[in-house]
């Protein structure tokens, strides 16, 4: 089987449930779409669909996993709803540094429902885009990153990260993160 | 590669136990970092690597080179590999023997190769391509295969010690995976047991995982086993030049004295069996 176009129909067939779907109704026709033979496009198809399912799930459990370490305060806070909202923000096959990406998304989606009133808590859209912020100012050597809160995120984090409940109401606050050349991150307004 | 001097047995580094890794440093022999964690990382992040290898031997694990791709490897994500080895300048590093990315889509997790001769020789095209980068001897890693690819001209044994032929590789032997394929697919590793290239092992792997809907998972959240336990102390005798044995855990991290447990009896059955 030519390696390169299989690998290429695998990796998909493993990252994205549409094609799966559309490959299990039609194989052959499928991986004749991807550049294979007749007889390997025959051989493709007798792929187990219960072990690509499985593959599937332990990859979307991986994705759920890295996502929960990198916004660890928006799942203590979401606890089982983080890896619902998860999948409903990334429906795509990961894309390359696919940790701070899924998470990215993660942290859209919630701003969004905060924004049309959707979210709960109503706070969780800013504690993921402030998680975030420091994600995205630690992953780069030289950068200013101003973010502006709906609520008083800073004090929610603590809280959350005390173990204790988070009882801020609507008041607008701001951060701002700076690195310099590979430097220390600086935060301010400091935790 | 020398022959071994002794078998070290140590833990995969994870940050969360830091301290207590370094309260304990005199039972812990190697760790093994992964690699991937320190590509893009922060001075702050790699001051703490530096500051970990002026204790320990380290041996950086790499999961997302894809030695296994038809397309090669990424050249970027290869020569950050090569700055972080080069950094360490460890006795050798490890990564799969499976593919990660393809036509353009990062799977995210390793991708059981099929066992074909044309599979083996992509890896060996890019282990050579890595090797032009990296000097430092590089080992290969049996990973679990969760799907099987179709059109296999050979088994998993057949396969990895055609790569390791082709390559030169020496293997990193992940006794858990070994075992989690044999029981996913039904297969005798005993009755196969002579058909594995155990004079290849440079380091092992020892891990515990759990069953997930029958399937049993190499999720590294639990202690390793009896079953792994037994098999290492099968295989040991057989792979005279391994050098290594690291516990490897990444979720349910127990009271740090429990990883120290493993790592010594590890240690035990190092000296007991070789």
């Amino acid at each position: 089987m030519p390696l390169k176009e299989t690998q290429a129909l695998l990796a998909l067939l493993y990252t994205d449930e549409g094609f799966r779907e559309a490959f299990f109704r039609a194989p052959q026709e499928c991986a004749r779409q991807f550049g294979l033979g007749e007889a390997e496009a025959e051989t493709l198809a007798r792929i187990d669909p219960g072990g690509v399912a499985r593959f599937a799930d332990c990859l979307k459990g991986k994705r759920a996993l890295d996502a929960r370490k990198t916004l660890p305060l928006t799942h203590r806070a979401l606890g089982a709803r983080f890896d619902k909202e998860l999948f409903a923000a990334i429906s795509e096959p990961p894309a390359p540094g696919r940790h701070r990406a899924d998470a990215a998304a993660l942290a859209r989606r919630l701003a969004r429902l905060s924004v049309e009133g959707r979210a709960e808590p109503v706070w969780i859209g800013d504690l993921a885009r402030f998680e975030m912020a420091f994600v995205t100012a630690g992953s780069r050597r030289t950068g200013v990153w101003l973010r502006l809160f709906r609520h008083p995120v800073a004090q929610i984090a603590t809280q959350l990260a005390r173990g204790e409940a988070p009882n801020a109401r609507r008041r607008p606050s701001v951060g701002v993160w700076l690195r310099l050349f590979g430097s220390r991150l600086f935060y301010w307004p400091e935790r | 590669m020398a022959h071994a001097a002794e078998l070290r047995a140590g833990l995969g580094y994870r940050p969360q136990f830091c301290a207590d890794l370094f309260a304990n440093r005199e039972e812990v022999d190697i760790i093994e970092i992964i690699a991937d964690h320190y590509l893009d990382a922060s001075r702050e992040k790699l001051a703490e690597l530096d500051l970990l290898a002026d204790h320990f031997a380290i041996v950086p694990h790499g999961l997302d080179l894809s030695l296994g791709s038809a397309e090669g490897v990424d050249p970027a994500y290869l020569k950050k590999m090569a700055a972080l080895v080069a950094r360490l300048d460890p006795p050798w590093w490890s990564e799969h023997l499976a593919f990660t990315r393809a036509g353009g889509v990062s799977i995210g997790h390793l991708a059981a190769l099929p066992y074909t001769q044309e599979a083996a020789e992509a890896v060996a095209r890019n282990v050579e391509t890595v090797r032009r980068a990296i000097r430092t001897p590089l080992v290969l890693e049996n990973p679990t295969a969760i799907a099987l690819v179709p059109g296999a001209e050979m088994d998993e044994a057949a396969f990895l010690t055609r790569v390791l032929e082709l390559t030169g590789c020496g293997w990193l032997c992940d006794v858990t995976n070994l075992y989690t394929n044999a029981i996913n697919h039904g297969l005798d590793l005993e009755a196969e047991f002579d058909r594995w290239p155990w004079e290849r092992v440079v380091q092992f792997h020892i891990a515990g995982g759990r069953r997930l809907r029958g399937l049993l998972m190499d999720s590294h959240d639990a202690p390793a086993p009896p079953e792994i336990w037994a098999l290492l102390e099968k295989i040991l005798p057989l792979a005279r030049d391994a050098r290594a044995i690291v516990l490897e855990r990444d979720e349910n991290l127990p009271p740090f004295r429990d990883l120290l447990e493993e790592v010594a009896r590890a240690r035990a059955i190092g000296r007991r069996c070789r």
